[in-house]
């Protein structure tokens, strides 16, 4: 039996895919997002977040080891919320693809009890992991921080290349997608690159099922705190409405309905 | 500008404009008390001194309708007031009147549930007194209580509620059978009844108290003819002179037979309602199944053209708007059980007709929409759903919720039904349920008074006791020893030997408390005596009695148990955390918990007391204590007796509430520290919810755990409460995501659900600038209130319950 290293599960989560959902995170990545909201499964390994509460020390612990068995018996548990709203399992993270072997037996299980599941990713993986572990998705949820692959490497340490041929292969072989566009301001809000990131969701055509676009918020700033780490980003980052308004409209030039996340 | 939820008008005959005025009438209507039907009382009580009291009781009602003021709200299209003004509470002096007398000066001074009084009103009651002192249902409630009931309510264990000086409650009357007959002919049929010769004195009191009482009624009717006349006469507005003359006209033969139209019936069901709450200060008089028994009237309606579903919005919403004028005052003390002035008049819609098909129909959506231009904390709003509810109806129902307004509140007939079903009613009847007061529940027409709420027991008290060798640390009282030894001394070497002392001291304090209902239920049964509401339900005109004297079909009765969230979760931390891990000593815990978790060791063992599980994250080792507990009242319920048992109904038994409206904050003030963290003096949990802000792991984890307990045995209702931001619900994506976790809730077995759905920062500006906030209206417990006229623990109470942001 497999086991995985996840964070936790968030129950009736609404913002990953359709229905209600379970969302469980899985711990460790392979971008280094500037931005990064939930550092704690960024990083590697099991971790302690320390803080300070009304002077007194506490200790949270991250991170729990658990077979492929025992997660989907807990993920069954919200079967019935599931099959009366259409929803099901969103793996997330962290880049759950790194725990492929992991992700592919738990959702397997899932699927034999008749629960739908989906992959939250960033796809910087081979292609065969995603082709392997689409066999059991209904859906993938896949984010394309920047077109541009300098800005891309900017933002997030690493080239986007990869990432664009396995979401365009993924397009190609009739998987669901729902594309996730998040906007930092100063980071990868240039108006060119968002349009060419538009363009570009526009080309997979028919397997994309919804647009989201997810303006930066700052509520990941306490868990670096937490860690010990330095928060990189200027704490006062938002996107502003103009901007926004912005991406609406070359959207709609473009033929592409988005939604956009409130913060 | 008020919006409707889906409803799109076809023509003008509703008037939106007006509604809002009504509305805005009844959000800034205050507080006030009315002394008329107190002098009324006593003048007619003086005149019948040694006369049957109930004949009495009867007399005083009729005296009083044809003497007090009456009045059209302006706008309305429904008549029938209770007291002299709006929201004007009367007194009710053969229940109680030293605490009246008492309270005078105070009732302006209050810090929730504020009311305007006179000088002159004040002159009035100070007048009447001392006619009734000690001569009242609190008085022979006081004369016949046992010493023992005293001394466990100095220990805070039981409070007697409102039942020991107030009416009874909790019915619904038989309104299918009331409109097709109306009050003449029933007045015919106790008159008929008169001519046996084979009656009893008690059959004879009751026939003719009802032939008094129906009169009465139908004269009180007929004098809202000559106001709609007059008002007519002076009214340059076509349309509401038409109006007027049109109620004018209704007025003068409603009830002397069969109801004409849905407006005369809506109209009728109003008027039962303000007599009942004349004839008697109990509250949840509720309305049953309105969709149910006003259908066949409205389709007739409809289908000749009488009436559009836009008149037929506009008077129900103006019914549901009447709501708001009537009042009850209560003492102080027990105010700080129930606040935000309610009433608990239910009104229910949707579930299963008696033959197990869906009987939800075009009124109940028209009920929903009314409800929502209402927007007010009355009627008390239920909706009963099952696998068949149509899909179109939960989302309306979605809707109303996210609206904030917390209603409706939402029953699952599966569980419900199968609750009483169990306790011998037959399976039509279950089916047939309703909500006779917040989330009790009970068949319409046949069920006597009161389903819950008999005596309030306090769990964390007991707990705190058990802890202690059953000695009050407080008052020094010590009514029972776990160990047989006295003084405050025991220690527990296993859980197995904590668990028995539990139920040592579980059956000792419910014993207590079923002596304490059968003290004030046999008082009510003289000082309640109620022919005008007894007349309305089986099987009372047929064996000739009161509900109280066991005239009803079923007499199904509860007490109410505060805080078995709090209670499991202590186990669970004194199981784990002592015995089975020995991380702490008993001596540890007992002196953190006596400093109420100061100091660094305190808050260290603390912090390990908040980390063991907890109720409502779905953990089966915690889950299964709460389990337990209810099961281990459950278990003491067929000894208990009530006091109409083998004289009359077909029905009598005892069954369990966690009804506990907000009667979690002041017993809370009462239990100090607990071993599942809880500081001392905060609430305990509310109904079956999870304890405010314990439970993380999502709604749908409290859903699972909270059907892991034996719902459909708490055939008198099992309250869950849970918050929802307002974002959680918004867009129509997220409401059919609501719509899901509703049936999934169902489907999963729960007995009752409500939401509050507000976020914490409004909640917070409201305690702040309630000024701006008189809208605000929010789930309280079983009821809803205005947020502005909640006690600030109680405001606290409701932000600390956890907020399903998601």
């Amino acid at each position: 039996m497999t086991e995985g290293l996840i964070s936790t599960i968030q129950g009736y989560s609404t913002k990953d895919g359709p229905g209600i959902r379970s969302t469980v995170f899985l711990i460790g990545c392979n971008l280094r997002c500037a931005w990064c909201s939930n550092p704690e499964l960024m990083l590697e390994g099991e971790k302690d977040m320390v803080f300070d509460l009304n002077g007194v020390k506490h200790s949270e612990h991250v991170g729990t080891r658990i077979s492929a068995n025992q997660l989907a018996e807990q993920l069954a548990r919200d079967k019935i919320f599931y099959e009366e709203s259409g929803g099901g399992v969103t793996f997330s993270g962290g880049e759950p693809a790194l725990q492929a072997e992991f992700v592919k037996e738990t959702s397997g299980l899932l699927n034999e009890m008749g629960i739908s599941c989906a992959l939250d990713t960033a796809g910087n993986v081979p292609y065969e992991v995603l082709e392997d572990l689409s066999t059991e998705m209904d859906l993938f949820l896949f984010d394309i921080k920047a077109y541009d692959e300098s800005i891309h490497k900017r933002c997030t340490g690493v080239s986007n290349q990869r990432i664009l041929s396995n979401v365009k292969r993924l397009a190609e072989q009739g998987n669901s997608l729902i594309i996730r566009l998040v906007v930092v301001p100063g980071y990868n809000d240039d108006r060119d690159d968002l349009k060419n990131r538009l363009l570009f969701v526009k080309s997979l055509g028919e397997s994309v099922k919804r647009v989201d676009v997810l303006p930066y918020h700052s509520l990941g700033t306490g868990k670096y705190q937490r860690l010990g780490l330095h928060y990189p980003l200027a704490s006062d980052l938002k996107v502003t409405e103009e901007c926004l308004e912005d991406i609406r409209s070359m959207a709609e030039d473009l033929g592409i309905t988005i939604h956009i996340e409130s913060a | 500008m008020m919006r409707y939820l889906e409803f799109e008008p076809q023509n003008d005959e509703i008037d939106l404009e007006r509604i809002e005025r009504l509305h805005l009438r009844m959000q800034k209507r205050e507080a006030s008390i009315c002394s008329e039907r107190a002098k009324f009382y006593t003048e007619s009580f003086q005149t019948t001194e040694g006369e049957p009291y109930i004949l009495r009781k009867a007399k005083a009602f009729a005296h009083t309708l044809r003497n007090m003021t009456v009045y059209i709200e302006p706008d309305s299209l429904i008549f029938g007031n209770q007291a002299s003004r709006n929201f004007a509470a009367p007194v009710f002096p053969e229940y109680s009147i030293d605490w009246v007398v008492k309270e005078l000066d105070e009732f302006e001074h209050r810090s929730g549930d504020v009311f305007r009084i006179t000088e002159d009103v004040k002159e009035d009651i100070r007048k009447i007194a001392p006619y009734w002192h000690g001569h009242t249902h609190e008085d022979e409630v006081l004369r016949n209580t046992p010493e023992p009931v005293f001394l466990a309510e100095k220990q805070k264990v039981i409070h007697r509620g409102g039942i020991s000086m107030s009416g009874d409650g909790h019915i619904v009357p038989k309104h299918e059978m009331l409109l097709e007959r109306g009050f003449r002919a029933i007045s015919l049929e106790a008159k008929e009844n008169l001519k046996r010769n084979d009656l009893t004195e008690e059959n004879r009191e009751f026939y003719e108290s009802v032939v008094i009482v129906l009169e009465a009624a139908l004269d009180y009717i007929k004098r809202f003819s000559a106001v709609a006349y007059n008002l007519a006469q002076n009214t340059a507005d076509f349309k509401r002179k038409e109006e007027l003359l049109t109620m004018g006209r209704m007025a003068e033969h409603l009830m002397e037979g069969p109801a004409q139209s849905y407006w005369e019936a809506c109209e009728t069901v109003y008027l039962v309602h303000v007599l009942q709450m004349i004839e008697s200060n109990g509250h949840s008089f509720c309305y049953g199944r309105y969709d149910q028994y006003m259908y066949p009237y409205y389709r007739h309606d409809i289908d000749t053209g009488v009436l559009t579903r836009e008149k037929a919005l506009e008077i129900t919403t103006h019914m549901f708007l009447m709501n708001s004028s009537h009042n009850k005052v209560r003492p102080y003390g027990h105010t700080k059980f129930s606040q935000g002035y309610p009433l608990y008049s239910n009104l229910m819609i949707g579930g299963y007709r008696p033959d197990g098909t869906d009987g939800s129909n075009e009124l109940s959506a028209l009920c929903i929409e009314a409800m929502n231009l209402t927007a007010m904390a009355e009627p008390n709003f239920s909706m009963r759903y099952n696998k068949d509810t149509p899909t179109d109806l939960l989302r309306l129902a979605a809707k109303l919720i996210r609206t904030g307004c917390g209603m409706p509140s939402m029953f699952n007939d599966d569980v419900a039904a199968k609750g009483i079903e169990d306790l011998g009613i037959p399976h039509e009847d279950a089916l047939d349920y309703c909500a006779i007061g917040c989330v009790e529940t009970g068949v319409g027409g046949k069920y006597g008074h009161r389903a819950t709420g008999m005596t309030y027991l306090n769990w964390g008290k007991i707990l705190e006791l058990v802890l202690d060798n059953g000695m009050d640390t407080v008052s020094g009282i010590q009514m029972i020893s776990v160990n047989g030894n006295e003084g405050s001394e025991v220690t527990y070497s296993s859980y197995e030997e904590l668990w028995n002392a539990w139920k040592k001291l579980l059956k000792f304090y419910s014993d207590l408390a079923v002596e304490c209902d059968a003290v004030c239920d046999r008082s009510l049964a003289v000082y309640d005596a109620d022919p005008f509401a007894s007349c309305l339900i089986d099987n009372c005109m047929e064996l000739g009695k009161t509900l109280k004297n066991g005239g009803c079909q079923y007499d199904v009765i509860s007490q109410s148990n505060i805080g078995p969230s709090v209670l499991g979760n202590s186990l669970e931390a004194i199981k784990k955390l002592i015995f089975e891990e020995q991380k702490i000593s008993w001596e540890e815990l007992r002196q953190a918990m006596a400093s109420n978790w100061e100091g660094e060791n305190g808050q260290a063992i603390r912090e390990l007391c908040t980390a063991v599980p907890k109720f409502g994250n779905d953990i089966d080792e915690v889950d299964q204590i709460v389990k337990e507990i209810f099961e281990s009242y459950l278990e003491l319920l067929p000894e208990y007796k009530t006091e109409r048992t083998g004289k009359g109904p077909a029905v009598s038994r005892y069954t369990m509430s966690t009804s506990n409206i907000t009667s979690y904050v002041p017993n809370g003030l009462d239990v100090g520290a607990t071993p599942d963290g809880r500081l001392a003096g905060s609430p305990l949990n509310e109904g079956c919810s999870p304890t405010q802000g314990t439970d993380r792991s999502g709604p749908t984890a409290v859903i699972r755990s909270v059907a892991k307990l034996p719902n459909d045995r708490v055939a008198a209702g099992q309250l869950l409460n849970m918050r929802f931001s307002p974002g959680t619900l918004a867009g129509e994506e997220n409401l059919e995501k609501f719509a899901g976790f509703l049936r999934a809730s169902q489907r999963m077995g729960i007995y009752h659900n409500q939401f509050n759905v507000a976020d914490s920062r409004i909640l917070r500006d409201a305690q702040k600038h309630p000024e701006n906030y008189t809208d605000l209206i929010v789930r309280v417990a079983g009821y809803c209130a205005q947020f502005v006229s909640l006690m600030p623990e109680t405001q606290d109470a409701i932000i600390a319950r956890t907020e399903n942001v998601l």
